[in-house]
């Protein structure tokens, strides 16, 4: 393990193409990263954005999913595995399977909005219905919509894993808790804000690291909405590292991202743990 | 009206009254016997409210996949033609 790490740190102070003799240039490449270029701030505002955005939208919905199936729902098992299914197709199909649905010419999204505002405007909602309408066409995957047409994707994607890690830390709480506030008369509510969530406090600090570290890593989503050809408004360190390392043949550079990259994901994590560091709940 | 028609329509007032007021007490109030009672409708509404939601979940996820299935069978220009909705069976294709 070290191995490696220490390799890529060695060919982030050299200036080399992967062909010619490498040359020695200390920390330049760190120096340009953080002070001189836009470039890598931009990627890690975007990762940034993966990293807060999304699990906002994440957890609450797994955490929502997982409530109502655990209460016993008929049929649970069958939305478990219907929700999951999504994490079945792995990522570069779900995500060709979006880029479908984002089409702006014939994707699914754009095709149900002008739809919904046709029937809008039937029904005399005319202002709503030409809102709708105006979404023909619409570019979901152009630069300045891309990370916020990615928040569906990663929903779709990822609460199905969460809502099943959930589910199973829930399936641990004993039901006499339950049932004695049932006695007590405490409301569903009640007893989710008071029984399950303080005995769910950390599965959701680990599913908050893993969301974070993602977010982090993210790569692929980013790669292949963008046809592998990401700006630089779109760039995620992941891509940055590939595009310079594949594109541009700057293997200091891209090791130098990869180094920045691992110390970010190190510190993110730690600094996650602490702050989602509770005193544990016995039962 | 006669009398038994009016205490009919008095009681079904009074019964009304009193199940708010015990909605009022248990979600306002300490906890009292009859809460339970209360609770025990809540929850039963609560898990019928369920099943619309999840259903709709199970849509949002499914759909797509099946959209994507059957956009699979279909030739570039019917797909063009008609994207959203799925196609005849008829016109489903194999080659």
């Amino acid at each position: 393990m070290i191995a490696p790490s220490a390799q890529s740190f060695g060919w982030s102070t050299q200036r080399w193409d992967g062909l010619t003799k490498m040359i020695p240039v200390g920390l330049v490449h760190f120096q340009r990263l953080l002070f001189e270029s836009d470039g890598f701030w931009v990627a890690l505002t975007n990762n940034l954005f993966i990293m807060l955005v999304i699990p906002m939208f994440v957890l609450p919905l797994s955490l929502f999913l997982a409530g109502c199936i655990s209460r016993g729902v008929r049929g649970a098992g069958f939305f478990r595995v219907v929700f999951f299914f999504p994490n079945l197709l792995g990522g570069v199909t779900a995500t060709l399977l979006w880029m479908h649905l984002y089409n702006p010419k014939a994707g699914m999204i754009n095709g149900f909005l002008t739809w919904a505002g046709d029937v809008a405007t039937h029904w005399g909602l005319t202002r709503m219905g030409l809102w709708l309408v105006s979404f023909q066409e619409f570019a979901w995957l152009s630069p300045d919509h891309l990370y916020w047409a990615m928040v569906p994707i990663s929903v779709w994607g990822a609460c199905g894993f969460y809502m099943v890690l959930f589910l199973a830390a829930m399936q641990g709480i004993p039901r006499e808790l339950y049932e004695a506030a049932d006695i007590d008369g405490a409301s569903p509510w009640r007893q989710f804000r008071n029984i399950t969530l303080p005995l769910l406090q950390e599965v959701i600090a680990i599913a908050t690291v893993f969301l974070v570290i993602g977010g982090m890593k993210a790569f692929e989503l980013i790669w292949l909405l963008t046809e592998q050809q990401p700006t630089t408004a779109t760039h995620v360190i992941g891509t940055k590292m590939v595009y310079s390392m594949f594109n541009e043949f700057n293997v200091g550079e891209a090791s130098a991202i990869a180094v920045l990259l691992f110390l970010m994901v190190f510190f993110g994590t730690a600094v996650t743990l602490r702050l989602m560091r509770r005193e544990r709940v016995e039962l | 009206m006669n009398d038994s028609a009016q205490n009919r329509s008095g009681l079904r007032k009074a019964s009304w009254l009193l199940l708010l007021a015990r909605v009022a007490v248990f979600l306002f109030g300490k906890a009292r016997p009859y809460a339970l009672v209360v609770a025990r409708a809540f929850v039963f509404m609560c898990r019928a409210a369920l099943y619309p939601i999840l259903a709709i979940g199970v849509g949002v996820v499914v759909y797509p996949m099946f959209w994507l299935l059957c956009t699979s069978l279909r030739t570039s220009q019917d797909f063009y033609a008609h994207p959203l909705w799925l196609p005849a069976w008829g016109d489903l294709q194999c080659s």
